[in-house]
């Protein structure tokens, strides 16, 4: 089937409007097969999109992985992934650069040995032969399934782990064991909290077994880790304090194996305490200089690795974990002021209660996370006076479901009016109890505060266009005044109105028209693109404000661009904003990217501006490949032309009006006829 | 016909001898100098034959009071004593207790409203209507007084009723006749009617005061009754009995009606007369209160030699007591074969193999049935059918939760009954279920509309697990039931809570309890505390969940619906219709049809735990599962006594499943991966069902109530004929037919064998096998047709097609 890009060339200085109907110039990534690629190896990596034949450069974040332009033609781009030995496994965001903008994609580094899924293997019967330990690079379509026969010893435990929405795949897997006969041994659909299912299996009998991926929702590609492997399915505490030793206890699957086991990107290596199949213990001497924030556990067994689901905090406070949790809040102890309590909600309908002193006036912030960090708790807050009576209670925030990372962590923040005891509890919106309800409760003293965030954080703009850009400003600790936003790093001839964000919580809808009051305010920041030359720009957006006579100023966060990165949403891994200025075009030619010699080559044609009412010459640009000049009347949308030439050759078709080229198509392959 | 049927036949015509006497109500209780308490007395014979004898008794109060034309006893001073009933040289005693006198007060609610209802103006045809009758707007059978005193008091400016001149009170002219009515006369001038309403009305029309007694039971006797011929008669009597202790005789004042009148019809007063035979129920109505009496009419007296019927367990004792009651003689025992693939399709949700059918139909040993039984309740496909079931009931997959969350649900259904986990146990935590729907299957339990609400829990709630329909009630009271707005807003303040989220990404929700919730009363606009329905409050604690409260009392074996609703649903699985029927739907107007073998079974629920598999095990070995589906001539128009197995169509994935296992060739399900048997899938993509299943009446789980379509259509027809799924079952390479085709050592007899056997659970019969043989000659190819065309037959055949 022939796959249809918009390609275009810019001639500049038409010196009117906008188009309003002018498409995006930006590169668009919709898929990445394999999505992945072992550290210590390389791999030839296929990005699909649109607008991606004149793509520039693929960096990635953080350490240890290249990539190199190995083609890029319409409306794809082949890369050479390069992941050093020592990569960090996990996942790793790309950008992507072309002439006319700039696309921020997600890419996972693996630690297991990778082979690419072969079809045809839908039916079980027929599967595809693996050797386990590996890692399957899949993809499931339309009514499709992928079948891997392996030999498993009776008594074994073996994972089966899908990563697909965590690395931001469209898929919503699910993962099957079959006996010989076909039969289902077990089934799992969601088991991480982005979706992905993880199965744990004893084998009871030696033999040969099917493992199946598929999915009840639409396709997309996978990532599927099997084999004899250790599995780590929580971390207490789930944080680390900077400049000082930590124990963690990791509870998981054939944790005996570990040989090795450090955090983030080499930042702390784990001295192992002891071991057993289901719990490492093993302490983390994290450098005082660590910068707070997310980071990852990494076990090891054998120099093999799977990519957990979970994360890690590095913060500045210290870590507690709750091993006692009083049930009651009578019988809740004393935790100091500033703290990070850590623990499980094991018990259904349990509450874990602490008691905490406050002086009249005090402002605390409480800070719940669990889903943040991949575990399936769906926290609560309450926190209760003297006496016992609720006087403050958190639920979920505010969700834009069109924009925001999908979680349930609630913050709350409480002035106690007055003197003593007080009592703050933590338990599961819908009353579970489980391993992996595992929740980090901050705790800390903070003044009235508040963060912005960009929400357009990649964008194009032509020559000439006005356009708004999305920013949301959230109040913490009472924050109840406006915040004044502005932009910073645009190019000369580029103006964003300053704005002012009032401290009322916007109202979207969401995706079935209901309206709901999401945490913060949306503040559109109008933006006029002038005489500005064609390039990408680096900016930046800030917020200030005055509370109790304190100025307080914040530079915004970088979020990904909503779906930029599939289901991946929140901070950039590289936070970066970038503008890209682009001439308008006159004329688009849209096309295929491979056309067969002999057959017609149609091409769909657009005018903006001035040329829309123009007649147009269509000429060869390039050598080889011919065709005789077709004229294309004034109202015309299309043209076919009948092409003569060698092949293989590339064509580019030229859009000519009064002697002036006004547009051009993008590269087109012409092959010999089939 | 055997000759011992021919014998039972034979009914007997003789009288026979008196060998008990009963006297109703049971305990005699009126107020001294009231119009006292109507009795029955009722003589049973040898042959079990009970008739009413009142009039032909010897009666006897003693001094405390009188009987008055051998039907009313009334007495004027207080106390207590005993009524004597002498018939046929057989006596009958009953405590008689004479209250204190009532105060002589005219009631508006006891008094005038019934008569509205016993004069048939506040019926659903008239006054009684959604909108009323000209203008003129009644409650329900007076199951509202407030409405209604409004209505004849207040409503059109009070020119209902004139306090001047009260006779020329419209309430009372146009029931009269005196004025053009479109009902017709309801009662004459002068009647007892209109002289109480004239009463009132000169009185000055009040309402009750506070405190008046309000009806709290209506009771009929006899509870039950059995009539032999056309023609023959009898009295009922209506005993009311009132929240402040009083009671009243209220045979005058309950409007009666026949259920079916082509049977029995009955007179204003309670005459009953039998018009043919068959099985009906006389209501009694009144002040929103109803009673039934569930009523044979059998053509003779009871067949003498009835033929002795072999019970298996306890289920057969109720159900042949009664057909021996109807003069009904079960069918025979079922065939081995027929047992086999019944039981097979029961259970695991298909038809036996070729090899299990072998097995069976060649062993020898005469517990072979039980046997079979014990091993079926060990099979895992069992859950598959149950979990299906499950779903059907429960609408896992309501478009909402879509397949995720339907699956996930349909999967916790399937993993309960493999683990045998008692039913008031999965019930207790389907009602304090929460969580998220794709995941934790069970939170699916409220997830049955976008938004879950307390009135939508609470009908939920009610109509799945207690068989009782409250929706009525959302908007009035219930018109044939004792369920009123307090109720309905009551039991759904237990759900106040229960809401619905959003969850991670996108489309996933889930149930949870929010921090607080009220309902509202539509009337009063004031919270309501939660109230379980026919009992008391139960005011929510802070920081519990009151659903877990209301989870004891539904599962508590005190309850008087759960079991019962729950039985009668496990019945209809295997028996293919409800003792109540529909099964949801159990009340007062709606009496079963076997009261002692829903008790029974009941009871074994309850003392076995609460355990599917036991009562599952019970229903197979009773001797009236294993019926056979042929009928005598007795039994031909049976459909509610089980004399017979009732026929059906098969459910969908019964038949996809076991052709499947017939050809070899999978059927493809949309969506799911080839190979996945159907009664695997309990939720089909809504957006690409199969067609066969959805031919064949896969439910599309909305509704409240998920009772499959099983009537036949032009459509399943037409897919059997030439639908893709037959098309592709039997001309599909490399199924079982290839295999039997290449096998030189089998013969065309034994492949038309194997055909019959795995398909039909039976051999062919002569005929049928040279009839076979015969379509088979040729080449290989001709050879394959003849064989695809004897599949294509079978598979037409109402034989697989039906359960029976």
């Amino acid at each position: 089937m022939l796959r249809l890009g918009i390609l275009f060339l810019v001639v500049t200085g038409l010196g009117a409007a906008i188009d309003a109907d002018l498409p995006s110039p930006a590169p668009v990534v919709r898929a990445a097969f394999p999505a992945g690629v072992q550290r210590g190896t390389s791999a030839e990596v296929e990005l699909t999109g649109a607008n991606l034949h004149d793509t520039r450069s693929v960096e990635f974040a953080g350490r240890g992985v290249k990539a190199s332009i190995v083609s890029a033609f319409g409306s794809k781009v082949k890369l050479r992934v390069v992941a050093a030995a020592d990569a960090e496994v996990g996942r790793r965001d790309y950008r992507l650069t072309t002439a006319r903008g700039v696309y921020v994609g997600v890419f996972d580094i693996g630690g297991l040995p990778e082979i690419l899924e072969k079809e045809d293997n839908d039916n079980w019967k027929k599967p595809q032969v693996v050797t386990l330990p590996v890692l399957v690079n899949g993809n499931i379509g339309n009514e499709d399934w992928d079948h891997f026969r392996f030999h498993a010893e009776a008594g074994q435990t073996m994972i089966f782990d899908v990563s697909a929405a965590r690395h931001g795949s469209r898929l919503d897997a699910d993962v099957a064991l079959l006996d010989e006969r076909g039969e289902e041994l077990a089934w799992v659909d969601d088991t991480t909290i982005y979706g992905d299912p993880h199965l744990e299996f004893t084998f009871a009998k030696t033999g040969d077994y099917v493992v199946r991926v598929g999915s009840l929702n639409g396709g997309g590609n996978y990532r599927l880790s099997a084999g004899v492997l250790p599995y780590v399915r929580r971390t207490l505490p789930a944080g680390l304090q900077a400049g000082k030793t930590t124990l963690l206890t990791f509870t998981g699957s054939l944790l005996d194996r570990v040989d090795e086991i450090w955090v983030g990107d080499r930042l702390a290596k784990g001295e192992i305490v002891s071991k057993s199949s289901t719990e490492v213990r093993a302490r983390f001497a994290v450098p005082a200089s660590a910068t707070e924030g997310r980071t990852l556990v990494h076990i090891s067994a054998g120099g093999m690795e799977v990519a957990l689901p979970t994360e890690l905090r590095v913060s500045r406070l210290p870590e507690m974990t709750v091993t006692k949790p009083a049930f009651d809040w009578k019988a809740a102890s004393l935790i100091p002021a500033e703290v990070v309590l850590n623990g499980a909600i094991e018990q259904p309908a349990g509450s874990h209660y602490f008691r905490f002193d406050a002086k009249a006036g005090d402002t605390f912030l409480f800070r719940a996370e669990s889903m943040k960090l991949g575990y399936h708790l769906d926290p609560t807050i309450t926190v209760l006076d003297s006496s016992g009576n609720k006087v403050a209670f958190a639920d979920d925030p505010g969700i834009d479901d069109r924009a925001d990372e999908y979680q349930l962590d609630p913050d709350l923040s409480l002035r106690c009016e007055k003197a003593g005891p007080y009592y703050v509890a933590i338990r599961d919106g819908m009353y579970r109890g489980g391993e992996q309800l595992v929740y980090r409760l901050t705790v800390k003293k903070q003044e009235p505060d508040f963060i912005v965030e960009v929400r357009e954080s990649l964008k194009t703009l032509y020559v000439g266009q006005s356009d708004t850009l999305q920013v949301r400003v959230r109040r913490r600790s009472g924050w109840d005044a406006p915040v004044e936003i502005w932009a910073e790093g645009l190019p000369q001839g580029t103006v964003a109105e300053r704005q002012t964000a009032e401290a009322k919580d916007s109202i979207v809808k969401d995706t079935c028209g209901v309206e709901r009051t999401i945490d913060g305010t949306i503040v559109l920041m109008p933006v006029k693109v002038g005489a500005s030359s064609t390039g990408s720009y680096d900016f930046k957006v800030k917020g200030r404000g005055v509370v109790n006579g304190k100025t307080v100023e914040h530079e915004a966060v970088v979020n990904y661009n909503h779906s930029s990165a599939g289901y991946v949403y929140g901070r950039m891994q590289v936070q970066r904003a970038q503008l890209t200025v682009a001439a308008p075009p006159a004329v688009l030619l849209s096309g295929p990217d491979t056309v067969a010699m002999g057959g017609p080559l149609k091409l769909a044609v657009r005018r903006f501006g001035e040329a829309k009412q123009t007649e147009l010459t269509l000429r060869a640009k390039t050598g080889s490949v011919r065709f005789a000049p077709v004229v294309v009347a004034a109202t015309a949308k299309e043209a076919s032309l009948q092409l003569e030439g060698d092949v293989p050759a590339t064509l580019i078709v030229e859009a000519v009006a009064d002697g002036r080229v006004l547009g051009e198509s993008a590269p087109i392959r012409v092959e010999a006829k089939k | 016909m055997s000759i011992l049927f021919l014998l039972a036949l034979w009914a007997s015509g003789a009288e026979a001898r008196t060998v008990e006497l009963k006297i109703y109500p049971p305990e005699v209780r009126f107020h001294a100098g009231s119009a006292g308490q109507k009795i029955l007395v009722v003589a049973t014979d040898e042959e079990g034959v009970s008739r009413e004898v009142t009039a032909a008794a010897t009666l006897s109060a003693g001094a405390l009071a009188q009987v008055e034309g051998n039907r009313v006893v009334k007495g004027a001073l207080a106390g207590t004593g005993k009524l004597r009933a002498t018939f046929d040289g057989v006596s009958a005693e009953a405590p008689v207790e004479v209250l204190k006198p009532r105060a002589n007060e005219l009631s508006f609610i006891n008094d005038i409203v019934p008569i509205f209802t016993r004069a048939d103006c506040a019926n659903s045809n008239c006054h009684g209507s959604v909108r009323g009758q000209k203008g003129f707007k009644l409650s329900l059978f007076g199951s509202d007084p407030d409405v209604d005193y409004d209505a004849i008091t207040r409503k059109a400016d009070g020119k209902r009723i004139d306090k001047a001149n009260p006779a020329n009170s419209l309430v009372l002219r146009k029931p009269a006749f005196q004025e053009p009515h479109g009902g017709g006369q309801r009662f004459k001038v002068g009647s007892d009617d209109y002289n109480l309403i004239l009463d009132w009305l000169k009185r000055g029309a009040p309402y009750d005061a506070a405190g008046q007694a309000r009806l709290r039971t209506l009771t009929v006797y006899p509870p039950d009754w059995r009539m032999i011929g056309a023609g023959t008669q009898v009295q009922l009597i209506a005993v009311g009995e009132y929240n402040d202790g009083s009671v009243r005789d209220l045979t005058n004042a309950v409007a009666f009606s026949s259920n079916i009148g082509a049977i029995a019809s009955v007179k204003p007063g309670g005459l009953v007369t039998a018009e043919q035979a068959g099985e009906t129920a006389i209501m009694a109505r009144t002040l929103g209160r109803a009673a039934a009496v569930p009523l044979i009419v059998v053509k003779d007296r009871p067949m003498k030699n009835y033929p002795q019927v072999t019970e298996n367990n306890f289920i057969d004792k109720h159900v042949f007591a009664k057909l021996r009651r109807t003069n009904v003689i079960p069918s025979e025992l079922s065939t081995d074969e027929e047992f086999l693939r019944r039981v097979y399709m029961d259970t695991v949700g298909m038809a036996p193999t070729m090899e299990e059918a072998r097995a069976f139909l060649g062993a020898k040993d005469a517990g072979k049935r039980a046997k079979l039984i014990d091993q079926l309740l060990e099979r895992p496909e069992r859950a598959d059918i149950w979990s299906m079931r499950f779903s059907d009931m429960y609408r896992a997959g309501y478009n909402e939760a879509g397949q995720k969350g339907g699956g996930a649900y349909g999967r916790w259904f399937r993993d309960q009954v493999r683990k045998d986990v008692p039913y008031d146990v999965m019930v207790r935590n389907m009602l304090v279920s929460q969580g998220r729907h794709d995941f934790e299957g069970i939170s699916n339990f409220y997830f049955v509309s976008r938004e879950i609400t307390p009135e939508e829990s609470g009908v939920n709630v009610s109509q799945l697990l207690l068989g009782l329909q409250i929706e009525c009630a959302r908007c009035h009271n219930h018109p044939f039931e004792k369920w009123k707005q307090d109720d309905f807003y009551g039991f759904a303040a237990f759900f106040a809570r229960v809401s619905r989220k959003d969850m991670y990404l996108n489309n996933h929700n889930g149930t949870y309890l929010k921090e607080s919730g009220e309902v509202l009363h539509p009337k009063t606009n004031k919270p309501v505390t939660p109230k379980y329905l026919d009992g008391d409050f139960e005011p929510e604690t802070p920081g519990t969940d009151v659903r877990e409260k209301l989870a004891k009392w539904v599962t508590s074996p005190q309850n008087p619906y759960f079991a019962k609703a729950t039985v009668n649903r496990i019945w209809k699985f295997f028996m293919g219709r409800g003792i109540v029927e529909q099964v949801d739907d159990f009340r007062v107007t709606n009496p079963p049809s076997n009261a002692a073998l829903l008790d029974a079974l009941a009871q074994e629920f309850a003392a076995g735990g609460y355990s599917l598999k036991r009562l599952e095990r019970a229903i197979l070995n009773s001797r009236t599962y294993q019926l056979s589906s042929v009928p005598n001539e007795t039994n031909r128009a049976d459909q509610v006594n089980y004399s017979h197995f009732l026929v059906r169509r098969l459910m969908a994935e019964q038949l996809v499943d076991t052709m499947a296992q017939v050809t070899g060739v999978p059927v493809k399900m949309a969506t799911q991966p080839l190979g996945k048997r159907a009664m695997t899938v309990p939720v089909l993509n809504f957006g690409k069902p199969n067609y066969m299943m959805k031919v064949f009446g896969r439910n599309d789980l909305r509704e409240v109530i998920c009772e499959r379509d099983t009537k036949p259509s032009v459509a399943q027809v037409m897919h059997l004929v030439s639908g893709d799924t037959i098309q592709q079952q039997i001309t599909a390479k490399d199924g079982r037919l290839d295999a039997w085709l290449k096998d030189s050592r089998m013969t065309n007899r034994q492949i038309v064998e194997n055909i019959y056997l795995s398909a039909l659970t039976r051999m062919p019969g002569e005929d049928e096998m040279n009839a076979a043989l015969a379509g088979v000659s040729g080449d290989a190819a001709t050879r394959r047709q003849a064989f695809e065309d004897l599949l294509w037959m079978v598979f037409n055949s109402k034989e697989f097609l039906f359960h029976h």
